[in-house]
């Protein structure tokens, strides 16, 4: 145990690295400095923090824990991914090909056409992540980045409008069915669900070109521990300042690879869904075919651990999402719609589908 | 530090285009903050609407415009100024807050990316300059007589509407010839996102309209466009259904990269009815609302484009949300 390093224990990442950078590598040395103030004043860390850090060493490890605190079984590690929320979509063929719904703790990567809807389904995910927990919803809040200026808030609105309409439907449902508290609670009032607290919801940053990107990614940490009901990161697009400002592609490749790290760790430290909506780019094969790929390159594959494309299908007007990069999902196809209301399933018995209704 | 935005506190600013079903397709007329594409071929109406919009934005809030100054960058040539002023004389005479004194229009000619982008940044200034001049409610002291008092609440104008017609003259012809093709599309890509960028940060800055025209060209693509790259035997996959005018399919020009950029696309569409007769056609082919191809006919008279039968309008009525 006193061999235990400083990079192995489960720390914040900001005190981790104010230990490393004040030369602590291991637990026997932090134990030989003399108690939490001169930690504190050897790291530059406040007296609490020293504490803390000190304390965790005293702490016996869980168990089922590995010999290296840190490790923890597959069993914890699956009970727990399990148990975490997922954010719905509202078309349950598409929350299906992601596994009951987008993950938290997790990046998500949906790119596609111009028109095809991302931006739709970037503002139904943050509307959706605010849905109750007695309807099995994610109860947070969301973060809308919008790097292109595409969010128009009078659909926004509208969305919520069609969600609030639909969870009310639900909770009279629940009523119906024998349980009447969330239906209650929106009579009473103790539970608030409606166009402006949905709106409200939403921390919505405008961005105008990459530098801003990077510098809202690196604050992202800060702005997650100050507002912890935040479930949801959207970035609508993660691409768009990125094809411009570089001529240098293995610079740009540079800059994507540390924006997708720190996008990784965010998600996995602070259990935040990450989505990104990504754009497409033709790429000419090498029989001169010309086909449609994501963009940003190869190397940004590794960003996101599931990944959907989104695209036209045969017949006219029709939407498809296509999972084609997932942790434990076969890839599939899905057809959905986007309505006045926002996103949703095919209408029952219409062609293409299994024709399964809203829910 | 950045900050986020009270989406509570937004509401978003439209101008009319001078027609109620235009209008209404639109929510409210052509928005501010976000960049709109008009495309359509030669002689579908695009100049007509464009033009009209140049006079519209100029009208008092309580009739649907801005109060505001119109920014006219034609790469096509000599600008069509008579037309201007004859739908001017037409439909606005005895409006003297109406005038062409409000529409600015670049002289210089305008033939390559790096000129369109030299023109906008020159705009930029101009807005900084506006923006900088305090109110004209400034220093209406207390005591100051009926006249002074109406002078100083006279709203003045600042640019809100930028036009630039056409984008896809000042894009389409290719570079040096020297250079291979795919690095020439990559500098074109790259020069397009360059000015949108500048484009829509000076459309949310100074909350301003831009339209920007687009031609078309034929589309040979008999099976919906280019394939998916993803996974095998992927089908159809770039467009939702095929834009047709004249009798022929035909898509916007400049490509992917360039529909990537813009927010919201609008298609002018031309058909001849079996009386000889031509009616156009509105529809928005990157929407603002979902309803598919909603289209309204509208007619062009020298008085400038108004509504004349509204096509029945798929889709649920909007409501808005601040009423």
């Amino acid at each position: 145990m006193l061999r235990q390093e400083v990079v192995t224990m489960p720390l914040p990442p900001h005190l981790r690295n104010k230990l490393l950078s004040a030369g602590f590598t291991n637990a026997s040395e932090l134990e030989r400095c003399g108690g939490p103030v001169a930690l504190a004043r050897e790291t530059g860390m406040t007296p609490e923090e020293a504490h803390e850090v000190l304390q965790l060493l005293g702490e016996r490890l869980p168990a089922g824990s590995d010999w290296r605190a840190g490790a923890v079984s597959a069993a914890t590690l699956l009970e727990a991914h399990l148990a975490a929320p997922r954010i719905v979509t509202m078309c349950r063929d598409l929350d299906e090909l992601l596994g009951g719904g987008v993950a938290t703790g997790q990046v998500t990567e949906f790119c596609g056409v111009p028109g095809i809807g991302k931006t739709q389904l970037g503002m139904q995910l943050a509307i959706n992540v605010q849905v109750p927990a007695a309807l099995a919803g994610a109860q947070g809040q969301a973060v809308y980045v919008d790097t292109e200026g595409s969010f128009m808030v009078e659909r926004c609105a509208d969305i919520a409008e069609g969600a609030v309409r639909h969870i009310t439907a639900m909770a009279e449902k629940q009523a119906a069915s024998g349980r009447p508290a969330l239906a209650e609670g929106f009579r009473s009032g103790a539970v608030v669900f409606n166009v402006a607290s949905l709106l409200r919801g939403i921390f919505y940053f405008r961005i105008h070109d990459y530098t801003e990107q990077l510098a809202l990614i690196n604050m992202l940490p800060r702005f997650l521990q100050q507002y912890p009901q935040i479930r949801l990161v959207v970035f609508d697009s993660i691409t768009f300042h990125f094809r411009q400002d570089f001529t240098d592609m293995s610079q740009r490749t540079r800059v994507a690879t540390l924006m997708a790290q720190q996008l990784i760790a965010t998600a996995q430290t602070y259990g935040v869904a990450v989505v990104l909506m990504n754009q497409v780019t033709t790429k000419v094969m090498e029989d001169g075919s010309s086909k449609l790929v994501p963009a940003l390159g190869e190397s940004w594959g590794h960003a996101a651990s599931t990944r959907v494309m989104l695209h036209w299908g045969v017949h006219d007007n029709e939407r498809h999402a296509a999972l084609f990069k997932s942790p434990h999902l076969p890839p599939g196809n899905v057809a959905f719609t986007v309505t006045a209301d926002g996103v949703r399933g095919m209408p029952r018995g219409s062609r293409g589908g299994a024709g399964l209704a809203n829910r | 530090m950045l900050q986020p935005i009270d989406l509570t506190q937004q509401s978003p600013l439209k101008t009319t285009l001078g027609c109620g079903v235009l209008d209404g397709f639109l929510h409210g007329g052509l928005p501010c903050g976000i960049i709109t594409e008009l495309t359509g071929e030669a002689a579908a109406g695009k100049t007509q609407l464009v033009l009209q919009s140049l006079l519209t934005v100029q009208l008092p809030r309580s009739e649907g415009g801005l109060d505001g100054k119109a920014v006219y960058i034609y790469t096509e040539g000599k600008p069509p100024v008579e037309r201007l002023q004859s739908i001017l004389t037409n439909r606005f005479n005895g409006r003297p807050d109406i005038n062409l004194g409000n529409v600015l229009i670049e002289e210089r000619p305008i033939a390559t990316p790096e000129d369109l982008l030299r023109s906008v940044r020159q705009l930029e200034a101009l807005l900084e300059r506006e923006a900088a001049v305090p109110a004209a409610t400034a220093a209406a002291a207390a005591g100051a007589g009926a006249r002074a008092v109406e002078a100083a609440t006279v709203p003045r104008r600042v640019v809100r509407l930028l036009v630039i017609d056409s984008v896809a003259r000042v894009f389409r012809d290719a570079g040096e010839s020297d250079e291979p093709q795919v690095q020439q599309l990559h500098r074109r890509a790259a020069q397009l996102f360059g000015l949108t960028a500048l484009l829509k940060r000076l459309a949310q800055e100074y909350q301003l309209a831009v339209l920007l025209t687009n031609q078309v060209m034929d589309d040979f693509d008999s099976d919906g466009g280019t394939s998916l790259g993803i996974m095998a035997g992927g089908g159809a996959g770039s467009r939702p259904a095929p834009l047709v005018s004249s009798g022929r399919r035909v898509l916007p020009a400049l490509g992917l990269a360039w529909a990537n950029c813009v927010n919201c696309r609008l298609f002018v569409a031309r058909h001849e009815a079996g009386d000889g007769s031509v009616v156009r056609c509105l529809q928005s082919s990157r929407r603002i609302c979902p309803t598919p191809t909603v289209a309204s006919k509208w007619t062009s008279r020298a008085s400038g484009a108004s509504q004349t039968k509204p096509k029945r309008r798929g889709g649920a009525l909007r409501r808005h949300w601040d009423d």
